[in-house]
């Protein structure tokens, strides 16, 4: 559940990009905080540390303002996709209202991904949390890349792979270009604080 | 559950909202660095090239050498991009397989070696003769690399391991003596490398069929 102050009215909102090492997902932040940061008035953290405690995420807060009474601040953090961070997955996933998984098109990559939401899935329950519930989206990155002759999965692929169960809203993108990084962002935005504002009436 | 209409009303002023922060269209907003790099084929190599010189993990060296194996399929009728190719792939791979006991000016070689493949492939228009040249310098670098490598090992013999594995078009053999143990060594490298390039080229064969 989202942090909530009724007596201020206040809702912070947690989304979380999750997805396979090196699919895009801080791409897609670092698209946001270059086209937007003045505009949003934040500043995107990096944390990168390494050992036993590994603490490596990205992290992009904004306030969108006041909507319906209510100032609504969103807070945008990346996991680490690499398969050793687990730990830091499951810590950046606490409290998570909303999720854009953010899957590599690359055919090299098939396999990452599945693993990806797996893991997504397991780490979820730790929280009692669902996939089947939580509002989500899947963003379908380096789609481009079939341009320069690299071998790219076709998106019916990935929804058979990823999506057959849940059907979920989906993206084609290419996160470098900025395509579709701001359409998945406001439907991730939209999804997740309709859910809050729902489960608080 | 919230009453459909206050949902709805919610649902139109979040997106009326959403439209004004993140409006793409307006003007003076500039295109998150437009480029050269951005188009090429190279931009994941890039990233896999800056995030090793940060911080070498596994994942960084197999996504490097997943990068190297597509894009030599990508370069293929291109030699001198494919030597190029190659250099980076027999360094990545070793240091694969060296970690900790890399020999330091390797990354200065990688980076090198990178920083011109990607003039060559950004600068389509460049002379024959001057792509041979840059080549050329590469290679010479390559080839220093691999003889201090070399030199070292036969000072300070170490567990059986990859060493750069020599480019196709590279020169003579460089300077020093070439022992019997050397030549060993050589070829067991020889032999892992032809090894983990056909298990690499499985790989790239399986994703085609699941295509």
């Amino acid at each position: 559940m989202a942090f909530v102050n009724l007596k201020t009215k206040m809702i912070q909102v947690k989304i979380v990009y999750y997805g396979p090492g090196r699919g895009g997902k801080t791409t897609n932040l670092e698209y946001i905080y270059r086209k937007f940061h003045q505009r949003i008035h934040s500043e995107m953290v990096t944390v990168k540390t390494h050992g036993d405690r590994t603490l490596f995420f990205d992290f992009l807060p904004f306030d969108i303002g006041i909507i319906n009474g209510y100032q609504i601040k969103i807070q945008l953090y990346t996991v680490p996709g690499q398969v050793q961070y687990n730990a830091t997955r499951q810590l950046v996933l606490r409290g998570v209202d909303g999720i854009v998984f953010v899957a590599d098109a690359m055919a090299v990559r098939r396999e990452n991904n599945i693993q990806s939401m797996k893991n997504l899935q397991a780490n979820l329950t730790s929280y009692r949390k669902s996939l089947d519930t939580l509002p989500w989206v899947i963003q379908y990155n380096k789609l481009d890349l079939r341009e320069q002759g690299i071998p790219v999965m076709s998106v019916a692929q990935m929804e058979q792979d990823l999506n057959r169960r849940f059907k979920r809203p989906v993206f084609p993108a290419s996160a470098l270009k900025g395509a579709n990084v701001v359409a998945t962002l406001k439907k991730i935005i939209s999804l997740t604080v309709t859910s809050i504002r729902s489960e608080l009436a | 559950m919230a009453e459909p209409t206050k949902i709805d009303a919610l649902s139109v002023a979040l997106d009326k909202r959403l439209d004004e922060l993140f409006h793409e269209d307006e003007p003076g907003f500039v295109d998150p660095e437009p480029g050269k790099v951005e188009d090429s084929p190279l931009v994941e190599l890039k990233k896999i090239v800056l995030s090793i010189d940060w911080e070498i993990t596994p994942e960084a060296l197999d996504g490097f050498l997943d990068q190297i194996l597509l894009l030599r399929e990508v370069y293929r009728d291109d030699k001198v991009i494919t030597i190029l190719l190659q250099m980076l792939g027999s360094l990545g791979k070793y240091i694969q397989s060296s970690r900790s006991k890399v020999h330091p000016a390797t990354f200065v070689v990688l980076n090198s070696v990178f920083s011109r493949l990607e003039e060559i492939v950004n600068t389509p228009n460049l002379s024959a003769s001057t792509r041979q040249n840059l080549l050329q310098a590469e290679l010479d670098s390559f080839q220093k690399l691999r003889a201090k490598i070399m030199r070292r090992r036969a000072v300070q013999p170490v567990a059986a391991s990859v060493a750069v594995a020599r480019p196709a078009a590279q020169g003579p053999a460089a300077n020093g003596p070439v022992t019997a143990e050397m030549l060993t060594r050589m070829a067991a490298e020889l032999k892992e490398m032809i090894h983990s390039e056909m298990h690499a080229l499985r790989q790239l064969l399986l994703s085609f069929v699941r295509r």
